[in-house]
């Protein structure tokens, strides 16, 4: 039997439970300034200084503990022990934001309900002071019944004295209010006892948002945003691919002056040093790419972008609440598949877990810079872009399209097209901090550098092992890798794909490839070592491909990937999303069809056009 | 054989095993937890146990228990649901 102290750390969504619960657990969860980050509930455990153990829930944020979505439902089941295999927690840590009492207090009031004993966190009671609210927290500790602590969870601020107070003895259990209570009444009550608020709060934001959220000059500030950040993409990562680029060449070479020629010479120079080098290059633009995500959603302003895109979401056949599960979709779609969980309606749920593949995940962008370096020249158009940022804009706009689209073409198939309107809150705006940009991003490099070295580095491995042997017979003409298992399976592919364009290496490397899209860029480069002479084999992908590859096969290759569903991790998402292998035929179906019609479509006008 | 190709073949059966079970691991992880547990091992909790998906792409599921992974059947979306 688990003897530690049993919490469960509640609030309304964007109060900052999780930050708090990374301060309290030293664990690294995802925390950004906008609703619904959190759709399940994460464990966590630490000592107190009195050697307690203390279990901590962190559990989706709700308004209510009548649950309308299926991420509430779980915080209301734990809370209520009525979740299966979890028993009900021993004490209740509500967070709430200090800056907007009015609408968290309402939850505090419903939990007391429950007759639990409860703390409570004020939280970003730094901002409150800033913005002049003044919080008379004693006051309000005695009109609530319960502890309050104040705290600044994404600066470490009060979480001592949390700490101390969980430490100590369970407070008792709260007054609960009346059922049939008026809590709004009793909320105003309390602000007006214990708290006082100037009568203008938050300027600034009010400012910046009769710009930001202006009908057509917000949807203008948005688009030139996107369109700057895959300029950067391209434009600022370039001296740093060339320092890895140079780096991975040289190991090449070194490589090759020390070991005698064999079998590991050939795995360690052509499989690892070829093929998982090849992916290391893409780094730095991973990085400006999430460098300009995370600005984004510590910043308050992607909530905004949800609001602006509305009226184009709903005239697709989707909501609004599927803008942050779309646009989580563009780091990778399996959290955004996981984030439809704050989609109240089922049939906008599942239309949006259909639909996020095709939004533009970072997986694709090995792929895409790849052919885009190879094929699309660089050089800027009107004196101000790049044409290889220009190119890679319009593939991530070809995905959002697409996948605008194909939500018209299943809200046309629905009998029931009842459109739901899009309640959201609008956090406050918060200036980056950049300590905090700068932890993400080195976690953001550990994530893919830790992707290279295990799952990449292994299939590079098998696929060495597959391109390798057997070996070839006494008499043959053509590479080695012509005759190894590998070599004939892209045979026997190339009949399927040689209408679209795609030669029998491309064929090989589409097959890793379905366990991650990027897996395609090292195992071509391994394909292409294999197939090479020359003891210099390992040192670049990009001039082989432009040299052997037609303008056709590259596009070609490129509108495959805009659609085809190259990731087990997100038909394996979809299938748990929806228990139901029917939906993944389904997705994987149609996803592949529109590919191979995509690509069948480009390579066709490409040839007839160059 | 001389020592140089014992050496070679030590490491490329070393590296060709460790990548058969770290694709296996992704590609089947149900399987692979079975097959510890029959060998009488605990299986590790996978980085991903958040999600059980495996991508690791997100970084949302670092340092979470296995309580955490979430069950069969909890809030499942149908796609009888579209009707």
């Amino acid at each position: 039997m688990d003897s530690a102290l049993h919490i469960a750390l509640v609030g309304n969504p964007n109060s900052g439970k999780t930050a708090l619960f990374n301060r309290l657990t030293g664990s690294r969860q995802k925390v950004a300034n906008y609703a619904g980050v959190t759709v399940e509930r994460k464990e966590g455990r630490f000592v107190a200084p009195s050697g307690r153990h203390i279990r901590v829930l962190d559990l989706p944020g709700t308004y209510s503990l009548a649950a309308t979505s299926p991420d509430e439902a779980v915080t209301r089941d734990v809370c209520m022990g009525r979740f299966d295999g979890e028993a009900r927690p021993d004490l209740l840590l509500c967070v709430v934001d200090a800056t907007n009492l009015r609408l968290h207090l309402r939850f505090v009031l419903e939990l007391q309900q429950l007759g639990l004993p409860m703390v409570l966190a004020l939280n970003m009671s730094d901002a409150a002071a800033r913005r002049g609210i003044r919080i008379d927290r004693e006051r309000l500790q005695q009109r609530l019944g319960l502890p309050v602590v104040e705290t600044v969870a994404v600066r470490r601020r009060g979480t001592e004295a949390l700490v101390r107070q969980l430490d100590a003895a369970l407070p008792q259990v709260p007054p609960a209010p009346a059922a049939d209570a008026d809590l709004h009444a009793q909320v105003s009550r309390l602000l007006a006892d214990c708290v006082s608020i100037p009568s203008r709060t938050a300027r600034i934001d009010d400012a910046l948002d009769r710009w930001l959220l202006h009908p057509s000059l917000g949807l203008a500030f948005l688009v030139v945003l996107l369109f700057v950040m895959f300029q950067a993409v391209f434009s600022w990562a370039t001296p740093l691919q060339d320092g890895i680029d140079g780096a991975i060449s040289w190991l090449g070479v070194q490589l090759a002056a020390v070991l005698p020629d064999g079998a590991l010479k050939s795995l360690l120079i052509d499989g690892i040093v070829a093929g998982v080098g090849s992916v290391v290059v893409f780094l730095p633009q991973i990085l400006i790419l999430f460098l300009f995500i995370l600005v984004l959603e510590e910043s308050g302003y992607l909530p905004r972008a949800a609001f602006l895109l509305d009226r184009l979401m709903v005239g697709a056949g989707l909501t609004g609440r599927s803008f942050i599960p779309l646009l989580s979709s563009f780091a990778c779609a399996v959290p955004g598949i996981m984030a439809t969980r704050t989609i109240q309606d089922p049939r906008d749920r599942l239309a949006t877990i259909l639909v996020a593949p095709l939004m533009t995940c970072s997986a694709r962008l090995p792929v895409y810079a790849l052919l885009i370096g190879a094929f699309i020249p660089q050089r800027s158009v009107a004196g101000w872009f790049n044409l290889q940022g220009l190119v890679l804009f319009g593939l991530y706009v070809a995905g959002i399209a697409s996948a605008l689209l194909v939500a018209r073409v299943i809200k046309s198939r629905r009998k029931d097209e009842a459109e739901h309107a899009l309640l959201l809150e609008l956090p406050g705006y918060r200036v980056p901090h950049p300590f905090d940009i700068a932890i993400g991003l080195w976690e953001r490099a550990l994530v893919f550098l830790r992707r290279v070295g295990t799952i990449i580095l292994s299939v590079t491995v098998l696929l060495w092992l597959l391109s390798s042997y057997p070996a070839p017979p006494p008499d043959a003409t053509g590479a080695a890798i012509e005759y190894s298992f590998a070599g004939r399976i892209g045979q026997a592919l190339h009949v399927v794909f040689a209408p679209i364009g795609f030669n029998w290496q491309i064929c090989i490397a589409l097959v890793p490839g379905l366990a991650a899209r990027e897996v395609a860029v090292s195992a071509l480069a391994t394909v292409y070592a294999l197939s090479a002479t020359a003891d210099d084999s390992a040192a670049q992908l990009l001039p082989i491909i432009s040299a052997q590859w037609s303008l056709a096969t590259a596009l070609s290759l490129l509108a495959w990937y805009v659609y085809a569903p190259q990731c087990i991790s997100t038909l394996a998402v979809i299938r748990r999303e929806t228990q139901s292998w029917r939906t993944v035929g389904l997705a994987a179906g149609y996803l592949f069809a529109l590919a191979y019609l995509a690509s069948l479509v480009t390579y066709q006008l490409a040839r007839v056009l160059t | 054989m001389t020592a140089y190709a014992w050496f070679e073949f030590a490491v490329i059966t070393a590296l060709v095993g460790w990548s058969a079970w770290t694709v296996f691991g992704r590609l089947l992880p149900g399987a692979r937890s079975r097959l510890l547990r029959a060998l009488g091992k605990t299986p590790q909790p996978a980085p991903s146990a958040a999600c059980g998906s495996s991508c690791s792409a997100c970084s949302g599921c670092v340092a979470v228990s296995p309580a955490a992974v979430r069950k069969p059947g909890e809030a499942p979306v149908r796609l009888d649901a579209l009707r």
